[in-house]
């Protein structure tokens, strides 16, 4: 070997040493740098590693961050990666999950579906289920792209896989409601179906969009025949079909619900009727998007509710026929009394034996309790019949009702009973109401409560319950101290034909009706009626009703002789009457003072004379135990202190002879009780004045208390036309008139009336209302309207037989001046006629009724 | 690039370095600490950065950095890498 060979042989040596040390340096990751050899220029190795590692960076980045599962699967079915999606939804971690086989994580369906699809060449996804180690699962679509390598050969799969757990999910859950949906409309049209009303629903255009089993049955076609078509389609009668097309019109209009009613003969020829309801069915929007109807066959309830309604009318009808029936029998049985009584008064103002006037005065008696039976049934029949009329006038109620109970006081004293009446001093004068009506109820029960007392006392008490403006509620209360109600009976006394039992009827009379009669009057007065009872210890009837005050109407200006101060003793053994009294006393600002006995009487007038006060008037009863008024009267007149002062007495029961011993006595004044108000200030009033005097005036103060048939004063007779059909009471009245001394001429009807009074001077005419050919009522405004402008002014009374009809109005509306009912009582038609022809000579136009 | 001579001039060092990249430094710092240690009395070193005088590396015949070349006392030789070795570098520079 040369030198230069040697030396090429080191240096290649040394060369190939460099080498190895730089590929070892390269290795280590000991170089920075290196030359590159074609264009000599140096390449730092940093830097084309740090742009390795950021394009691998990236690759990464978005491999994790994308949603859905990467999956590299090698052709050994190993995982050699799985993002971290992947590994979330295989419920296992990324790392761990290398290495394992896909099959590990599916189902059975999955791992064919995956066996089938793995080879593909395109990727084509498919749904799988993966089974996680909790046991839960996900539902994934799974997109396999197959991997190959260089030479074509299978080499893996690269899997994109998505989560659709949620799709699926809510794919079951549309499912499921859909399945419910159709249960719920299978429901509701079983529902529908089963019930017997029809059920429906149309649109707008009263098209059906539904029909219920029964519709369908009535038209006889299925639903699917039957939706789209409406009532013209479906064969309603045009009329009918335009009724209900406009109904659901409305409710699409109005947005709210309609009812009617249809007659319809259905299919089958039967006449129904029908009831429907349409209800508006409202869109999200507010707008009405269907009408829901309903049908109800009610032919039944209507029949069932026709027959009754028949039923019911018939019922009242007849009814009405029997209330009708007993009025026309009770004024028919009424004109014949009307002869008995009146013609028994006429023989009793003849001269009889003592027996024939006995017997007589019991037919008379007879005669009128029958009648008094007929008025309460006649009354009745009219409340029934609903004709109850009532007559408002202008009245003085505290004369009204002390002039009542005065009526009441015969009967009440020939039971020795004390009748009080007490009305309260703020009960006003003049009132509006049916002061007829009012004092019949007060008859009634004062009646019933002396029938039912036998010992003791009956009070009726005045007071007023309410007042607004010129609105007054009356409170009447009649006490009694009788036989008393017991409590289960106190209802059923009020009741029609009922009387507290059916032995009281036949111990005491009546027709039971008096107490229903009062309580339908107290509710026609806007009042009631009702009662407090202990058996035994007496009742208590209370009734309110409701009047006007007539501010109209002038207290009458009595003359004002003053009473003020005088001192006053009362002598009474009753406490109320005494109460009264004092209340009366103390009203006109007298100084009462009050002794319950004779004996206290005597004490107290010594005691004041000796004082120096003596009293100047003692107001006395006359039946007290031990020592009566007479007795007292006789004491006080015996004593010689005493013997100027001024005695009144009062009575329950007037004897014979009384008066003629009140003379002797040197009493006063001798009243009837229950006193008036007004004439116990007047007796005191005259007594006082007369005792001022000095003079002896005894016998003008003495009352006239029993009325005999009077003789007219020649000025005030009268030539009377009697206008009256009935025979009988054309005798009766005759000659009631003419023993009066008035003359009288006969008609039989109003055109005669009316003919009569053309040709003959008359000065007042009594008319019948029922007349034939032309009635009162008729014929009294023939007279008014002939007279109208002549400036004349005939009085006319109507004569009534009853008051079925309103007669009292319809009088004064004929232009009437009076009216009297019958039966005529002599006294009444003589007062009548009297006051009537002296209030026409006083006020020629007026016309008091 | 500083130029550390020594008193003793017998020890002629070049290395070739790439601007501040991990290894250049390493070395840089390896062969620092071998001088101090076994020939402080005496040495002359030289760093070339080769993205600076890449002429001067092609001259040398440098294909990677860091390259150590003992230049003197002859015969020439390289080292390649980071310089860690210590025993290889030194059995180097010892002039085997």
């Amino acid at each position: 070997m040369t030198a230069s060979e040697e030396r090429s042989t080191r240096d290649l040596v040394r060369r190939l040493g460099e080498a190895e040390a730089t590929i070892q340096a390269l290795l280590s990751g000991q170089i920075d740098a290196v030359v590159d050899s074609r264009n000599q220029t140096p390449v730092l190795l940093a830097k084309a590693q740090e742009a390795l590692r950021a394009s691998e960076d990236r690759y990464r980045r978005i491999v994790e961050t994308t949603s859905e599962g990467v999956w590299l699967i090698d052709a050994g079915n190993k995982t050699t990666f799985m993002n971290h999606r992947m590994a979330q939804m295989l419920g296992c971690d990324a790392e761990v999950g290398v290495g394992r086989s896909p099959f590990e994580f599916l189902d059975e369906a999955g791992r064919a579906a995956l066996a089938a699809h793995a080879q593909w060449p395109e990727p084509h996804p498919f749904e799988v289920r993966f089974i996680r180690a909790d046991g839960t699962s996900v539902w994934a679509l799974f997109g396999a792209t197959p991997v190959f390598d260089n030479t074509g050969g299978y080499d893996g799969l690269l899997a994109m896989v998505m989560d659709i757990t949620d799709r699926k999910q809510a794919a079951e859950a549309l499912e499921g409601l859909s399945q419910r949906t159709e249960r719920r409309e299978r429901m509701l049209t079983t529902m529908l179906s089963s019930i017997s009303d029809f059920a429906y629903i149309c649109d707008r255009e009263g098209r059906f969009l539904f029909a219920n089993q029964p519709l369908l049955n009535l038209w006889g076609i299925t639903l699917e025949e039957a939706v789209g078509k409406n009532f013209f389609d479906l064969g309603y009668p045009d009329d009918l079909a335009e009724q209900l097309q406009r109904q659901v019109q409305e409710v699409f209009e109005m947005k709210k619900g309609v009812t009617g009613e249809t007659f319809y003969t259905n299919p089958a020829g039967l006449n129904a009727c029908y009831e429907y309801i349409f209800s508006p069915v409202f869109g999200g929007d507010g707008t009405v998007e269907f009408v829901v109807g309903f049908t109800r066959d009610v032919t039944e309830r209507k029949r069932a509710a026709e027959a009754w309604r028949t039923a019911k009318d018939a019922a009242e009808a007849a009814n009405q026929a029997k209330s009708e029936f007993l009025a026309n029998m009770s004024h028919e049985i009424r004109t014949p009394i009307n002869g008995v009584i009146g013609m028994t008064e006429l023989v009793l103002d003849t001269d009889l034996t003592f027996e024939q006037r006995d017997y007589l005065t019991t037919a008379k008696v007879s005669a009128e309790s029958l009648l008094t039976i007929i008025n309460d049934i006649l009354d009745f029949s009219k409340i029934e019949a609903g004709r109850l009329e009532l007559v408002p006038v202008s009245f003085h109620l505290q004369e009204s009702i002390e002039e009542t109970m005065r009526a009441m006081a015969f009967p009440a004293h020939e039971k020795d009973l004390e009748l009080l009446c007490d009305i309260k001093s703020e009960v006003p004068c003049y009132v509006i109401g049916d002061s007829v009506r009012i004092r019949q109820i007060i008859i009634n029960l004062v009646g019933n409560s002396i029938k039912f007392t036998e010992r003791g006392q009956v009070e009726l008490e005045v007071a007023i319950e309410a007042q607004e403006g010129d609105e007054l509620r009356l409170h009447f209360i009649v006490s009694d101290t009788g036989i008393g109600i017991p409590p289960e009976k106190q209802k059923l006394i009020f009741e029609a034909f009922s009387q507290a039992d059916s032995s009281t009827t036949r111990r005491f009379g009546g027709t039971g009706l008096g107490l229903t009669i009062s309580s339908r009057l107290a509710e026609a007065m806007r009042g009631k009626i009702w009662v407090e009872s202990e058996p035994g210890k007496g009742s208590h009837f209370h009734f309110t009703i409701c009047l006007e005050i007539d501010h109209q109407a002038l207290a009458p200006s009595t003359e004002e002789v003053p009473l003020a101060g005088i001192p006053v003793l009362v002598v009474d053994d009753n406490f109320t009457n005494r109460r009264i009294l004092k209340e009366m006393f103390w009203m006109w600002q007298m100084k009462p003072t009050e002794a319950a006995s004779a004996q206290e009487a005597l004490t107290h007038l010594r005691r004041a004379s000796e004082r120096g006060h003596p009293f100047a008037l003692v107001v006395a009863d006359v039946q007290m135990p031990e020592m009566d008024g007479f007795d007292l009267a006789g004491r006080i007149k015996d004593t010689p202190n005493l013997a100027d002062v001024v005695i009144l007495m009062l009575t329950s029961g007037e004897k014979r002879g009384d008066i003629e011993r009140c003379r002797g006595m040197g009493v006063s004044a001798y009243l009837m009780k229950p006193v008036r108000r007004a004439e116990l200030r007047d007796a005191i009033t005259k007594a006082m004045r007369a005792r001022s005097l000095g003079g002896n005036e005894n016998e003008q103060a003495l009352p006239v208390s029993q009325v005999a048939l009077r003789v007219a004063s020649e000025s005030l007779r009268s030539r009377i036309l009697l206008a009256e059909d009935n025979v009988v009471n054309q005798r009766l009245a005759a000659r009631i008139l003419e023993k009066a001394g008035h003359s009288v001429l006969i008609v039989s009807n109003g055109r005669e009336a009316i003919a009569a009074l053309q040709c003959e001077t008359i000065d007042l005419v009594l008319m019948d209302v029922q007349m034939p050919e032309m009635d009162g009522f008729e014929a009294a405004r023939a007279i008014r309207k002939d007279e109208a402008g002549r400036k004349k002014h005939i009085p006319i009374i109507a004569m009534t037989a009853h008051a079925m009809t309103g007669d009292r109005g319809r009088c004064i509306a004929a232009g009437m001046d009076g009216y009297i009912t019958k039966p005529i009582r002599a006294h009444d038609l003589l007062s009548l006629v009297e006051n009537t022809m002296a209030s026409d000579a006083k006020v020629a136009d007026s016309s008091p009724v | 690039m500083a130029k550390i001579v020594t008193a003793n001039a017998r020890l002629v060092l070049r290395l070739y370095v790439a601007g501040n990249a991990p290894n250049s430094l390493i070395a840089i710092a390896n062969l620092k600490a071998i001088c101090d240690a076994h020939f402080a009395a005496g040495h002359e070193l030289e760093i070339v950065d080769l993205l600076k005088h890449p002429l001067r590396a092609l001259a040398d015949g440098i294909i990677v950095t860091p390259t150590l070349l003992k230049l003197l006392p002859l015969p020439v030789h390289r080292v390649i890498g980071n310089l860690s070795d210590r025993t290889e570098v030194l059995l180097t520079l010892a002039g085997k």
